[in-house]
């Protein structure tokens, strides 16, 4: 026990020392902060000209100057020869031309922009959705429509899932989105961990073996030790990294919040949309109070006695179960990076196709499919702590983990018997056929 | 002492080593022999552990270490490396302690051990910086640090300068004197008569030949001798006399069959040839090795 607490410490701490290690730490959080500013940056960007537009009317919708980032448009009574001319003078930069319509009943309607110089995206669009507008008030006003009657066609929908038994939670209509979300996000976590630290434990275990350290350490502790020590080590190394994260990258969000609109930027979903006029997004992906309390609401809501403690066992499962395996790999491969690339690729098949699984899972997961790839225990650490969330019966959860358990215990098996012989094999490749000789070496 | 007894190992249906038996006396120096791919490495591993034999068993003064990993053995493998990224005192303080010493001895013998092999300054030196051969100085300090009662030594020179090759084999004699029992493997041959008392030949996992270096060389010598003598060739009934099989100006090499030395130092005290040396010629252990290997190969 002494012995394999010193090759886990070893492992730990020559790790969490290592440039790569601080690098990789603290780079983590601040590419994931540059992505955020840079998103919101190039989503709330209005760059280019400043186009002074000219207005000619003849619909009648046009009351007033329009200002804008973008754009300042005046409606005009000049006849449009002159202002054309105007425009190839360069005092203005474009006439948008609304021509009169005959009758409201129209499906399509064109207006026309002059202008030498292309009008780019944005304008286009802002221009479109503008015009949109006063067509509708247009129509309303020509066909005599009752505005309000109007505005009640517009209706907002939801449906709420009510439970028929007694004593059952009610949840809300955003239940189910927030429990897919959740559901994707912890299935994700699962699959990064187990493809990160399982790269690295093969790294750390073919590294022992070309450097030839393992045939002296091989003689004082036993291959299974050394295994062990390794992929416990890796995993705290793992465990530590994830630490730093959860209060470094919540830390650097909420200064991120407080710094922000001093760039003149928001931190909001509005972020996405905009580009495009204000009315655009009238009741559209802006979050109000309510939405947002209801969001509270259920994840306070959710079960997170069961979910927690189960998302740290599919945690600590996942990895050790494909962490084993990872280590049978490094002991396996040579230096050849590109093999070793293919071979990881091998073993992390699964926890890809896993991954495929758990977007089916969350669109049903309470489906056949969801059940056996919850109790599969290859898929199980990645498609469980998804289908956690939505509740699943009690026995497919604890069949689940006991199929994890068999499953790492198997695989370590599998994983040690390849482990000790293939670790010694200097200059030998592992073809599948060596692989299945080696586990079968007494 | 270490007994080797009638060490058995076969890999899928090979032989690796079939019966092997020897004795390696206490406080000697022991030359484990072979070509490539006789057993030597299978061998040493079963005797440190890492591998069990088949059948047979090992035992150290008496006690059977089969399988053990028994910390009382320093092994210097020949494939041997070290963490290049860790510094030298950590990476020889987590060896040591893997043997099982305590911090404060481990800490204790480095100390002596690095201060003995000019390597006091390294402590805080990643291993990356230093050269080969001073790599090599380490992993000699990683075998003996725990006082091992058997060691055993895989090619310890190889990379090493002749002069760090001289200081290790000064540690190496001092642990002998110190009663330390020392099983070495090489193909060096003449590394092998300069340091070694007794020797083994293992050859297609078969024990093919055992002794002192001196008795092994005397079954094998030709009973051959060498005349360095003043004239420039000698008188001719003199060459036919004493069965000149080579010769050379101011010199011969005579064959006496039953080493009847006498009768040839009487012939050249009669001719009063004037004698500056006169030696036996032993044949050296490289030429032993390679005859008695190929002759395994032409009767097998």
């Amino acid at each position: 026990m002494k012995k394999i607490l010193l090759i886990i410490w070893r492992e730990y701490i020559t790790r969490v020392r290592s440039k790569g290690f601080i690098l990789s730490t603290i780079a983590a959080p601040l590419v994931f902060l540059v992505l955020i500013v840079f998103a919101l940056w190039s989503a709330s960007y209005v760059g280019g000209d400043h186009w002074q537009l000219l207005v000619v009317d003849e619909l009648g919708v046009v009351d007033s100057t329009v200002e804008t980032e973008k754009f300042t448009m005046q409606p005009t009574a000049e006849p449009l020869d002159t202002l054309k001319r105007k425009v190839q003078r360069g005092i203005i930069d474009a006439v948008l031309y609304l021509p009169k319509l005959d009758t409201p009943r129209i499906k399509k309607y064109t207006a026309y922009l002059f202008a030498d110089k292309d009008p780019d995206l944005t304008l286009s669009i802002d221009l479109e959705v503008r015009i949109k507008n006063w067509i509708k008030e247009y129509k309303i006003q020509a066909l005599g429509l009752n505005r309000q009657i109007v505005n009640l066609l517009r209706t907002e929908v939801e449906v709420d899932p009510e439970p028929v038994t007694e004593g059952k939670k009610d949840k809300s209509s955003v239940a189910t989105t927030i429990a897919s979300l959740l559901s994707m996000a912890l299935g994700y976590i699962i699959f990064i961990v187990i493809f990160m630290y399982g790269s690295m434990i093969m790294m750390s275990v073919s590294e022992e073996k070309i450097n030839r350290i393992v045939e002296i350490l091989i003689s004082t502790v036993k291959p299974f030790q050394l295994m062990l020590g390794k992929i416990v080590g890796v995993g705290a190394v793992g465990l530590t990294q994830l630490l730093i994260w959860i209060v470094t990258i919540p830390i650097m969000l909420f200064g991120l919040m407080m710094v922000l609109p001093y760039f003149g930027m928001e931190f909001s979903t509005e972020g996405a949309s905009t580009f495009a006029a204000p009315e655009v997004h009238q009741g559209g992906a802006a979050m109000d109070n309510e939405t947002i309390q209801l969001i509270i609401q259920e994840l306070m809501g959710l079960n997170w006695w069961l979910i927690l403690p189960v998302f740290l066992f599919y945690f600590l499962g996942g990895y050790f179960l494909y962490g084993t395996l990872f280590a049978a790999l490094g002991s396996a491969v040579g230096q050849e990076h590109q093999e070793n690339n293919a071979f990881s690729f091998i073993i992390g098949l699964p926890v890809i196709l896993s991954l495929y699984l758990a977007m089916a899972v969350v669109r049903e997961p309470h489906g056949s499919l969801a059940v056996w790839s919850s109790i599969f225990p290859l898929s199980a650490p990645v498609i469980m702590p998804g289908r956690i969330v939505f509740d699943p019966p009690l026995w497919q959860v604890l069949l689940s983990m006991v199929s994890t358990v068999l499953g790492i215990v198997f695989f370590t098996w599998v994983s040690a018997r390849i482990y000790r012989v293939a670790i010694l094999m200097y200059g030998k490749k592992a073809s599948i056929k060596e692989l299945w000789r080696w586990l079968r070496t007494p | 002492m270490l007994e080797v007894d009638r060490i058995t190992k076969t890999f899928r249906g090979h032989k690796a080593l079939d019966a092997v038996s020897f004795t390696v006396p206490q406080g000697t120096i022991f030359g484990l022999l072979g070509p490539n791919g006789a057993g030597k490495t299978t061998l040493i591993r079963i005797i440190t552990g890492i591998f069990m034999p088949d059948a047979g068993d090992i035992r150290l003064h008496g006690r059977p270490i089969v399988g053990m990993r028994y910390h009382k053995i320093g092994y210097l493998p020949e494939e041997r490396g070290l963490y290049r990224k860790m510094r030298v005192g950590e990476h020889l303080m987590y060896l040591a302690r893997l043997k099982g010493l305590s911090r404060v001895e481990a800490r204790r013998n480095l100390r002596y051990w690095m201060k003995r092999l000019e390597a006091d300054g390294w402590w805080n030196r990643k291993v990356e910086e230093l050269s080969k051969g001073m790599q090599q100085k380490v992993q000699f300090i990683a075998t003996v640090v725990t006082e091992p009662e058997l060691l055993i030594l895989d090619e310890p020179f190889s990379g090493l300068d002749p002069v760090n090759t001289n200081r290790i084999k000064e540690e190496i004699m001092r642990l002998k004197e110190r009663g330390v029992t020392i099983v070495f493997s090489t193909h060096r041959m003449e590394q092998v008569e300069e340091i070694c008392e007794r020797i083994v030949l293992i050859h297609e996992g078969k024990k093919i030949l055992e002794g002192g270096v001196l008795e092994v060389k005397n079954r094998y010598k030709k009973h051959l001798y060498r005349i360095v003598h003043g004239e420039v060739f000698l008188p001719s009934e003199v060459v036919e006399k004493l069965h000149v099989v080579e010769e050379k100006p101011h010199e011969v090499v005579v064959k006496v069959e039953g080493d009847d030395v006498y009768s040839i130092l009487s012939t050249i005290v009669e001719h009063r040839i004037p004698i500056r040396r006169f030696e036996e010629i032993l044949p050296s252990l490289n030429e032993i090795f390679i005859e008695t290997v190929t002759q395994k190969a032409a009767t097998a």
